[in-house]
């Protein structure tokens, strides 16, 4: 028997650096020295490289490219509306009152009066460098939906006072030319003026077009249910009855003259159902064309000015091969935790590292670390020769614009579809420690993630909708790589790699998951034995 | 910071079941304290009380004075073998000591030091999952000396060594406590124990039933018993219990006295003419020692809970 | 040495029935098993009840209201997936595989004790399952103007093509069981083997709802287990389907064979 030692025990090993640091270097450690976790992470970027090339080798455009406009700065864009104009010399301005606008359109079915203007039908003065489509301008507009708008170069969209107008409420629109700034001024009784904006447009001629203009674009009717998804466009016109027309520093004895800009107007018939109530406008859509008479001037048209926004998104459609990536991301995500539960590790785990909150989150951030690394280096890889392919494939400018790994929409796609394997599989992980068991972990995740998508091409397009707005799913707008303009109505549809969220809010909803996730997961873990 | 462990009435049920009914006790330093009781008797559920895996419904169990979960390296204070099963089956012995030293801001030296301190050098490169129980064995006390802590926690740390190892372990241990640390012990080895252990808990249903020093416990056990190898059995039994001594049969031709000293023994059976070969004072084993004490602990259940012993 | 009396030679109708014994035993006395099945049932019905409710004629009147009502199947296979997986991952996991095999040598007799087991049990669940959705897409699609003013007749099981789309779904749940088990047989690992199911099931229909060819996007349709098997829910434009019902049933048999072959090979070869 040994007597025993009293004097109290001091531990030769020096408590080495404190804090989180060392957690986030064992939790570190732990993953690298599975080898099998490493081969899935090295596996899973490689996945998502050569699906991604893959899916854009596959990307055939069989359609022919519709004939758009390239405008300033190569944005592709429909430049369709009818012109009263007359030149503009230099400095000038042009006003106007505009007392209604009224809409026509042909033939959709279920569709009442009511929707007869469209919303993004516009009516208004523009300054245009020429009548070339394509050329840059201004333009102060009243809209069917959007009240007033300054819109300039196809992209740029202001607004200006609500409502709509009438005779009675009508609008006061206003653009003055000074050098190459044109500023767009709205009124409601054409003697208190208001600022809307203003533009510089470089490489102005001295001598432009100015005048009233009329447009509408296509009433596009999308029916998708259960796999039968079509957009169907139905042509549409708009007639704005404007009067007080004054140009300055137009140059005298011009008279105005009417052109119908890109191309015909639309064609169809408008039947009883669609006609305002009222009105007898049973026929054939009125062509595009103007009346004047007594100063006032009436001008119906029919297109659009606005950028032209394709309905598939081959980019980003192409980058859903990331999903194949996705799923063994999840799959580690999860067993990065489920395994020590499996083993009992986790009491060693929780014995080293008693902060048990502390322990979670540096394990979510090794995780999210390692895939982000994980996925960038296989999307950045897949990037060249997907883009590559597609433009080989026939998905070519002005259109579908070349795009740079290093900038704009390029970037946001490579980081993009990192950040989202990333997040993916930190939801993973939070999903596995609250479920402790791998297989009901792996299959929460990958429903929470990538069911949507699914159920998202069955469903109507309104829950459908929903659907990418609310579940973890919506992140994947982070893929999107056609710029979608608010002030453009084309049909969004999640099959098209559309989504509601503008992408990186998209992100925010997958993040808030997560978050929730790994809070919950952080209070039962230290609610919990372990 | 002392190295002891303080255990003051602990309170800890599982749905229905109490595993933990206010158990007190405190392991000093120095010594190697047994923790022993039949299964389910909550010795497992202690120590996970005591590494803060589980909360107690009430009271307390610190380490030298502190909650476990309020030790800052706290490898550095306490190692624990809990299970030596508990590892990730693909990641080598090495690097699973490699995490946890990391974890606790060390470096890969000192995970080599444990390493041949536990005789591991040759297996610890391979997978983890390909290891014998003995191994792991090993492995979780390397584990639980890389901070080289002043408190020891090990759950059957016997189990599946070779004798070899039980021999190495032993050693290990005293030698562990000789240098100031609290060693804590589980097991159900008695005979392990009886050479390894300074000091004994027992508990039974959650409770402590004995806490003494081993050298108490089995003088208790042995009480001034003295067998007796004779072939006139019924004779000295006759002699002695007419003497006034207690006594049993053992065996064919063993007799167990109590109640009387060996030299008042040999002394009536000369003068009675009974044919002896041996008296020897009786010494108590740990295990039987530990068998009177549970035995107590079976009849105390029963007079409480109201249940019959068969 | 044996005594003649304690040896008991069973005859192979009889082991067959041990081992089927041994396998319901084995499955109905763990508790996820009964939890499994039970959220099978309860997130078929409850997407398809989803679906039925928000689905509006005229805006979709074109829709296939017998396929719509077991449109939850999509989801509630993930569940039957899980079931299956576990089945047999559990045993390796716990290592209590070398307890069966030693119970049980003829391996794949076992197996197929425990498909048969397996099956038994999902068909049951997928049955309920099947029904509630219908019994929800009966009462919901009327009031959404599904109508007979618009063209449709209430789901009723007198009408054929609603029976075999319902049977066909129940019989689907089933296949996926055995292609999950197969899968889960060869991969050993219940993480392992759920990610490669799900991944087959529901990755594979985004991808190629997605290929921008027409002849790729045809080609994932006929031949990914999903979307083939669900083919046999289809009442209404059959001839535009890119498969037939029951064609696209059997590629989905196909791919459970396969796991099922793959995977009792594996058994067979492999030390346990």
């Amino acid at each position: 028997m040994t007597t025993p030692v009293m004097t109290p025990y001091r531990s030769s090993q020096q408590p080495g650096r404190d804090g989180f640091a060392q957690l986030l270097r064992a939790e570190w450690t732990k993953f690298r020295t599975v080898r099998g976790w490493v081969i899935g992470m090295v596996a899973a970027a490689g996945l998502t490289a050569l699906a991604t090339v893959a899916l854009a080798g596959t990307a055939q455009n069989n359609n022919s490219l519709p004939s758009v406009a390239t405008g300033p700065g190569g944005v592709a864009a429909t430049d369709t509306f009818y012109f009263v104009h007359q030149p503009m010399a230099k400095d000038g301005s042009i006003t106007v009152r505009v007392t209604s606008l009224t809409g026509r359109v042909s033939e959709p079915p279920f569709l009442g009066g009511a929707h007869a203007v469209q919303p993004w039908a516009k009516a208004g003065i523009i300054i245009k460098a020429s009548t070339r489509p394509g050329s840059a301008y201004a333009a102060m507009m009243i809209t069917g939906g959007h009240g007033v708008r300054m819109q300039y170069d196809f992209t740029g969209d202001v607004a200006g006072l609500p409502g709509t107008v009438s005779a009675a409420s009508p609008r006061w629109l206003r653009l003055t030319r000074v050098g190459d700034e044109i500023t767009g001024y709205d009124s409601a009784d054409g003697t208190h003026w208001t600022k809307v904006g203003a533009v510089s447009l470089t490489g102005l001629p001295s001598t432009v077009q100015a005048g009233l203009f009329a447009t509408s674009p296509p009433y596009l009717l999308v029916r998708q249910t259960f796999a039968n998804d079509s957009g169907v466009g139905f042509g549409t016109v708009d007639r704005g009855a404007f009067d007080h027309v004054s140009l300055q520093g137009g140059s005298t004895g011009h008279a105005w003259s009417g052109a119908a800009i890109g191309g015909a107007g639309a064609s169809g018939t408008v039947s009883k159902l669609n006609c305002p109530p009222g009105q007898p406008c049973a026929g054939p859509l009125p062509p595009a064309g103007f009346t004047a008479s007594a100063g006032t001037f009436t001008v119906t048209g029919s297109g659009d000015i606005a950028p032209y926004v394709p309905i598939v998104d081959p980019l980003g459609v192409t980058f859903k091969g990331s999903l194949i990536g996705l799923i063994a991301m999840i799959a580690l995500g999860a067993l990065f935790i489920t395994s020590e539960y499996r083993r009992g590790m986790i009491r060693t785990t929780l014995t080293a590292s008693p902060r048990r909150g502390r322990v979670l989150v540096a394990k979510a951030i090794v995780m999210g670390s390692v895939t982000f690394a994980a996925g960038l280096a296989g999307a950045a890889v897949a990037f060249p020769i997907a883009e590559s392919k597609l433009r080989s494939n026939g998905w070519v400018k002005p259109i579908y614009p070349v795009m740079s790994l290093f900038s704009g929409i390029g970037l946001q796609v490579v980081v993009g579809t990192a950040a989202l394997l990333a997040v993916g599989a930190v939801l993973a992980l939070a999903i596995g420690a609250l479920l402790r068991r791998s297989a009901g972990a792996i299959t929460a995740a990958i429903v929470l993630l990538v069911f949507p998508l699914i159920l998202a091409t069955v469903l109507p397009m309104t829950p459908a909708q929903w659907l990418m707005r609310l579940t973890p799913a919506a992140a994947f707008g982070l893929q999107q790589a056609t710029v979608r303009y608010p002030q453009v109505s084309s049909g969004c549809l999640p099959y098209h790699g559309c989504y509601p969220l503008a992408p990186w809010y998209g992100f925010a909803v997958l993040c808030a998951w997560a978050v929730a996730g790994l809070g919950v997961a952080v209070y039962q873990l230290r609610r919990r034995d372990a | 910071m002392e190295a002891t462990i303080e255990i003051t009435r602990l309170h800890k049920r599982y749905g229905a079941t109490v595993a933990l009914d206010g158990l007190s006790f405190t392991v000093m330093p120095g010594q190697v304290t047994g923790f022993v009781g039949p299964n389910g008797a909550g010795k497992s559920t202690t120590m996970r009380v005591i590494l803060g895996l589980d909360a107690a419904d009430e009271g307390s169990a610190l380490i030298g004075g502190h909650p476990y979960h309020t030790l800052r390296h706290p490898l550095n204070h306490v190692g624990a073998l809990l299970d030596a099963g508990a590892l990730q089956p693909s990641r080598s012995g090495r690097n699973h000591l490699l995490w946890l030293a990391h974890s606790q801001g060390m470096t890969a030296g000192r995970v080599d030091e444990v390493i041949e301190q536990a005789g591991l050098e040759k297996a610890v490169g391979r997978k983890a999952g390909g290891y014998s129980l003995g191994m792991r064995q090993r492995l979780g006390i390397a584990a639980a000396m890389l901070g080289d802590p002043g408190v020891l926690i090990l759950d059957e740390p016997f189990n599946g060594l070779d004798p070899e190892g039980i021999v190495w372990m032993r050693g290990y241990l005293a030698s562990l406590a000789r240098q100031g640390r609290a060693v804590l012990v589980s097991s159900h080895l008695m005979s392990e124990l009886q050479d390894t252990a300074d000091h004994l808990v027992v508990i039974g249903r959650g409770k402590v039933i004995a806490d003494a020093a081993v050298a108490d416990l089995i003088a208790a056990a042995s009480g001034d018993r003295v067998s007796l190898r004779t072939t006139a059995r019924s004779a000295a039994t006759a002699v002695l219990a007419d003497a006034g001594a207690t006594v049993a049969v053992t065996d064919r031709d063993t007799l167990t006295v109590s109640g009387m000293a060996a030299e008042r023994i040999v002394a009536l059976l000369a003068e009675n003419s009974v044919p002896f070969s041996e008296v020897a004072g009786h010494h108590a084993t740990l295990e039987e020692a530990y068998m009177e004490l549970t035995r107590d602990a079976v009849e105390f259940r029963a007079a409480t809970g109201g249940e019959v012993t068969p | 040495m044996s005594r003649p009396g304690l040896v008991r030679w069973s005859s192979a109708p009889e082991a067959a029935r041990d081992a089927l014994h041994a396998e319901w035993t084995k499955l109905r006395t763990v508790p996820s098993t009964g939890w499994l099945l039970l959220s099978a049932i309860a997130l078929t019905v409850g997407v398809s009840a989803l679906t039925t409710a928000i689905v509006k004629c005229p805006a979709s009147c074109g829709a296939d209201t017998t396929k719509v009502s077991l449109t939850g199947i999509e989801l509630g296979q993930a569940a039957v997936a899980v079931l299956a997986v576990l089945a047999m991952s559990s045993e390796y996991s716990s290592s209590m595989i070398r307890v069966t095999l030693t119970a049980m040598p003829r391996r794949s007799a076992m197996l197929a004790a425990k498909a048969a087991i397996v099956t038994g049990v999902v068909l049951a669940a997928g049955a309920l399952a099947v029904l509630g959705s219908l019994l929800a897409g009966r009462l919901f699609l009327p009031g959404n103007g599904f109508t007979a003013a618009h063209g449709f007749l209430p789901l009723s099981l007198y009408h054929a093509p609603t029976v075999r789309a319902a049977a066909g779904s129940v019989l689907y749940l089933a296949l996926i069981a055995l292609f999950s088990l197969g899968v889960a047989t060869a991969l050993r690992d219940s993480g392992v083997a759920i990610t490669v199911v799900l991944g087959l099931l529901y990755v594979l229909p985004v991808i190629g709802g997605l290929i921008l060819n027409p002849h790729w996007e045809r080609r994932f349709q006929r031949y990914s287990p999903m979307n083939a098997g669900l083919a046999i829910q289809a009442t209404k434009g059959l001839g535009k389907l890119p498969i037939g019902p029951w064609e696209g049933l059997g590629v989905l048999a196909a791919w459970a064979l396969a796991a099922l072959l793959a995977g009792g090979l594996l058994l067979r070869l492999r030390d346990a």
